[in-house]
């Protein structure tokens, strides 16, 4: 942990932080399977919202990038180009099979293997795809530090 | 299925008819290829082109284009061959065919003269390796473009 992030300013902002996550979804060559869980996660049933997980507009409003999908040729550029509008500090989600390494898609003449390959990425959710329930967790857990089911109110 | 209309186009253009059921196969020569589509298209009901499918057969390029009525298939194949195949559009008879014929010119190379989307990219990357053979090709590496393109 560096200096900064321990000084009081760097302490409030990170309480804060873990109150506001706004979120930024890109389908980077996805199917849709994920794209729609994500959905799922932020409708009433799962409610993102109590923990403050927010779908924004904009890459530069975002604290989360979410990505689904594997990354192929066309999208490697512009997935990059999201990536560098969001302003620090930030996180990477990779969700779903074809976003951890290529999925079924493996193989194919203009698919890369994995988002990682392009930007980092600080997380993985597995599945194909995966449940509204781990994409929360996920994200929540990421940001900080603790389960959601564990969080202290 | 009206086969009797099937086996009348086969006969004038010098192709053989398969009718089994709902599903009839024309198989004619590239040259009677746009006439045999102008014709299908013209019975009744059958105006829909589903789509056109590309196969790499080995020596040559099979070409089927899928007519599509309720509950009833008609396809037209033809088969080119691989050192330049070359076929005549069908695009100015059909004009949804602009786009599955340039997806085919993408796949497979195949030209078709007249199409106004020739010679250009409609779903390769920007980046496609321009020496290496038409991704759906037999002879395509999908190692080797995937390295010249930078994602390993």
């Amino acid at each position: 942990m560096s200096q900064a992030a321990d000084s009081f300013s760097g302490r409030f902002r990170r309480w804060a932080r873990k109150r506001s996550i706004w979120v930024f979804h890109v389908n980077a060559a996805s199917c849709n399977g994920c794209d729609i869980e994500i959905l799922a996660a932020l409708t009433p049933r799962y409610d993102a919202e109590r923990f403050g997980v927010e779908l924004v507009p904009s890459p530069r409003h975002a604290d989360v990038l979410l990505v689904t999908g594997t990354v192929n040729a066309q999208m490697k550029d512009r997935l990059r180009d999201v990536y560098e509008q969001i302003p620090e500090p930030k996180h990477v989600v990779a969700i779903g099979a074809c976003a951890l390494g290529g999925g079924v898609m493996k193989g194919c003449y203009n698919v890369g293997h994995g988002i990682d390959k392009v930007i980092p990425v600080d997380l993985y959710i597995p599945g194909c795809p995966p449940r509204p329930e781990a994409l929360l967790f996920g994200i929540i857990k990421l940001v900080t530090g603790e389960p959601p089911d564990r969080r202290e109110e | 299925m009206d086969s009797q209309a099937i086996s009348e186009i086969a006969a004038k253009t010098g192709g053989q008819a398969f009718i089994n059921g709902r599903i009839a196969t024309i198989t004619v020569k590239p040259e009677m290829l746009r006439d045999a589509c102008a014709m299908v298209s013209s019975i009744p009901g059958l105006y829909h082109l589903s789509t056109i499918t590309g196969i790499d057969i080995g020596e040559e390029i099979e070409l089927q284009y899928h007519f599509w009525k309720e509950r009833e298939f008609v396809s037209v194949r033809t088969m080119v061959g691989k050192q330049s195949p070359q076929l005549r559009t069908v695009s100015d008879v059909l004009p949804s065919a602009v786009l599955y014929e340039a997806e085919v010119h993408d796949m497979l190379g195949v030209l078709f003269q007249g199409n106004a989307l020739m010679g250009r990219k409609l779903l390769l990357p920007d980046n496609y390796p321009k020496d290496a053979p038409p991704p759906l090709r037999k002879e395509a590496n999908p190692e080797e473009i995937r390295r010249l393109m930078g994602l390993e």
